[in-house]
């Protein structure tokens, strides 16, 4: 699944978009790029890219966020913590 | 029970290509769960992220030892040629087995330290205008060496 285009994430409205993904039985590959991921939403975003990974039914393998704007609360919040 | 990626062992690949506002904090993070033990990541790529001598370090640190077997790191014009030497160095305890490095600044004493990488299959090195030819004919001589044992 490739969701491309010129979408910003706002009130939630994109986060819901991604974390509707989470235990999608054959979703293997992810990619989400183009600004989809701005600074300001950084943190909305990657809390809902954890919900997909913590999905007990996952089998994402190809997670592909290039061209975004992940800052360092982003990563973290996708990586390891919660801010 | 994973936590975002850390512990997370479904995710074979990632990519951050293009984000350029990660700084150490963030390749820390990132660091924790390449070093951790549930971590499956095969491939990783970081084209044009920013990367500077303190952050490869720190992620060059962690994938020492990993099970990542492709890595990709080109335009991080940033790493001086220090930076490399070390970055190569980490490199050398990994079972890399692909590498693109294209247009950065690696110079002849990067481009020795790769022959350290003795699972490497596949390097991509074009644009790294800082090896001279000298560079190149040692490089050559030295896989030589390799592969004659």
């Amino acid at each position: 699944m490739i969701i491309t285009g010129r979408i910003e994430i706002i009130d939630e409205f994109g986060g819901s978009l991604i974390e509707g993904l989470g235990g999608h039985p054959s979703l293997t590959r992810l990619q989400i790029e183009y600004d989809f991921i701005t600074a300001e939403q950084a943190r909305v975003s990657s809390r809902a890219l954890r919900k997909v990974l913590k999905h007990p039914k996952s089998e994402l393998k190809h997670l592909l966020l290039p061209n975004n704007k992940l800052d360092d609360i982003g990563l973290g919040v996708l990586c390891v913590m919660d801010y | 029970m994973c936590d975002g990626l850390l512990g997370n062992s479904t995710i074979s690949s990632l990519c951050l290509d293009n984000n350029r506002n990660i700084t150490s904090t963030g390749c820390h993070a990132l660091s924790a769960v390449i070093r951790d033990p549930n971590c499956n990541l095969k491939k990783i790529s970081l084209n044009w992220t920013g990367l500077t001598d303190e952050r490869s370090n720190i992620l060059g640190a962690a994938l020492s030892g990993s099970s990542v077997k492709v890595l990709h790191l080109s335009h991080n014009e940033s790493i001086s040629r220090r930076g490399w030497h070390t970055l190569l160095n980490h490199l050398a305890r990994t079972s890399i087995i692909s590498l693109n490095l294209r247009s950065n600044k690696i110079d002849n004493g990067g481009l020795a330290a790769l022959a350290n990488i003795g699972t490497l299959k596949t390097l991509i090195l074009s644009r790294n205008e800082s090896i001279t030819p000298e560079g190149w004919r040692h490089s050559s001589t030295r896989y030589k060496e390799l592969d004659s044992g």
